[in-house]
């Protein structure tokens, strides 16, 4: 996977209500992406990573894809 | 005193009157225990992402609380032992968001 412009680059705060920009950085699988790929700051991806696995625990995201 | 985010997730199968019982039980609940439910919000009926006790879609009821701390043990053991919560999470929030959330908008 080639490194891409995502929207964390513009400053979007990852919350587990807005499913949108959370499921940019999900794999097919249902996987997180990891820091190296998406080249977000540390910061952000901990906020990403929280993020989705609140989603994930209220049935908003899968824990695994198709 | 401190702010709260709750959501609750409620079986499919209840009835609006079953729903609107429940989530005033449970708002009578915070009341009893000394805190107040500054907004709500209902997400309505959404699909899963995955099956939960055999079910596939269910009613999703958001608010905001402020409630003090110790509260919160009490309202987490109550709704453990209800039958018609699938799930429900309660996260500490430092303020409140003014805008309304985007799932009450998207009607999936």
């Amino acid at each position: 996977m080639e490194k891409q412009d995502y929207p964390a680059k513009k400053n979007i705060k990852f919350d587990y209500k807005n499913l949108y920009p959370l499921k940019k950085y999900i794999s097919e699988k249902g996987k997180i992406t990891p820091r190296r790929i998406t080249y977000i700051s540390l910061q952000k991806q901990r906020e990403l990573s929280e993020a989705i696995k609140r989603a994930r625990y209220l049935a908003l995201l899968p824990y695994v894809g198709k | 005193m401190s702010s709260y985010e709750h959501v609750l997730i409620y079986k499919q199968d209840l009835s609006s009157t079953q729903l609107d019982t429940e989530i005033n039980s449970h708002k009578d609940l915070i009341k009893e225990l000394g805190g107040d439910v500054v907004y709500e919000e209902s997400w309505g009926l959404r699909n899963l992402a995955y099956m939960i006790d055999d079910s596939k879609k269910a009613f999703y009821q958001f608010m905001h609380i402020n409630m003090p701390g110790d509260a919160n043990d009490k309202i987490t053991a109550k709704l453990n032992l209800n039958q018609n919560v699938i799930r429900h999470i309660s996260i500490k929030v430092k303020e409140f968001e003014k805008t309304p959330t985007p799932l009450s908008k998207e009607p999936e």
